[in-house]
């Protein structure tokens, strides 16, 4: 009798978990055909995308039960599969790797350009700040943040009428320039330094866009040759 | 110059469908059912036929929105299609004369 009765709750219990499975398969189930054929599409050429967006929605549409459109859903990523234009796929290859080369390049001129003990400021033709490494950061005690965009005789203005200045200007007539035990109050790092700077000239595409300084600190090296007379 | 397509049985069997009634046209869900061939298998056919020329297609008439559905795209075989597939099931009736009674 205990065991009848058991098996009768055991029957009801298995059919209402039954149910409610159907029920939860029956609405998820139109969501994951169109997710599948979404993804079927999206391998496509993206000329022919919409085109079978439509055709094939259209064709789910006209399909009954729901498990014929999941194995409908399912049997179209080996249509897209067959149907992506190769070439497509290579470029789309190709462009990803070309993206991740790139990706890695920019990440290798990020890390030599924050490593680098030496200050490193670039600018463009209107001498307007493009590039402001970590070290001019610590030369100078002023942050990339409220440097780029800004002139540089405008944040360095102990530069104006000083030979520093004309090695700047002469970077944009094409020449490069060495300066070296120049001494800049630079009074953000509230540190007299003495420096060697390098300015070249920066081409794109054969074009001259700005320029790029180096700025070497120099104030060990010097206060040694100081101390032996050996000053220049 | 585009390619011939390869012509796998399934292949023939999508044509034998639309040489059949060259004049209508036929959904990829209606040819899906005739054919009984999966949508992995019909749609890469029928972009094959559609590229060489043997099948053109066109969406149907109507706007999805007042037909209350996505439109449907209609194949049908066009001239060299047809000419195509006529010669392919010549040269295969001496074979299997009775699987592609078409005509």
């Amino acid at each position: 009798m205990g065991m009848n009765l058991m098996s009768v709750v055991g029957a009801i219990l298995l059919a209402a978990a039954g149910i409610l499975i159907a029920d939860d398969c029956k609405a998820w189930s139109p969501r994951l055909a169109s997710r599948l054929l979404h993804r079927a599409v999206r391998r496509l050429a993206p000329d022919q995308r919409q085109r079978y967006q439509e055709e094939w929605e259209a064709h789910l549409n006209d399909i009954p039960g729901v498990i014929g459109k999941l194995v409908f859903a399912l049997s179209l990523q080996r249509a897209s599969r067959m149907m992506a234009d190769g070439r497509w796929e290579m470029l789309s290859r190709e462009r990803e790797m070309l993206t991740a080369a790139l990706r890695r390049e920019k990440e290798f001129s990020e890390f030599l350009l924050k490593s680098s003990t030496e200050g490193i400021v670039v600018f463009d033709r209107e001498f307007r700040i493009t590039l402001w490494n970590p070290g001019m950061e610590r030369v100078t005690g002023m942050t990339v943040d409220c440097i780029l965009g800004q002139r540089i005789f405008d944040v360095l203005p102990y530069l104006v009428g000083t030979i520093g200045e004309a090695a700047i200007r002469t970077t944009l007539d094409g020449r490069e320039t060495s300066l070296y035990d120049q001494r800049y109050p630079i009074a953000e790092s509230r540190r007299d330094g003495i420096y060697d700077s390098f300015f070249s000239p920066l081409y794109s595409r054969g074009y001259l866009v700005g320029g790029i300084g180096f700025m070497r600190e120099r104030m060990v090296g010097s206060a040694v040759r100081a101390s032996l007379g050996h000053n220049p | 110059m585009v390619a011939e397509p390869r012509l796998s049985a399934q292949t023939l069997k999508v044509l034998a469908i639309a040489i059949s009634s060259p004049q209508e046209e036929l959904s990829g869900a209606w040819i899906a059912r005739a054919t009984k061939l999966q949508s992995g298998t019909l749609y890469p056919i029928l972009m094959r036929l559609e590229k060489a020329g043997w099948l053109m297609s066109r969406w149907e008439d109507g706007d999805p929105r007042e037909l209350g559905r996505p439109r449907r795209r209609l194949y049908r075989i066009t001239g060299l299609g047809s000419k195509k597939a006529k010669a392919a099931f010549d040269e295969l009736a001496p074979a299997v004369p009775s699987a592609f009674a078409w005509a």
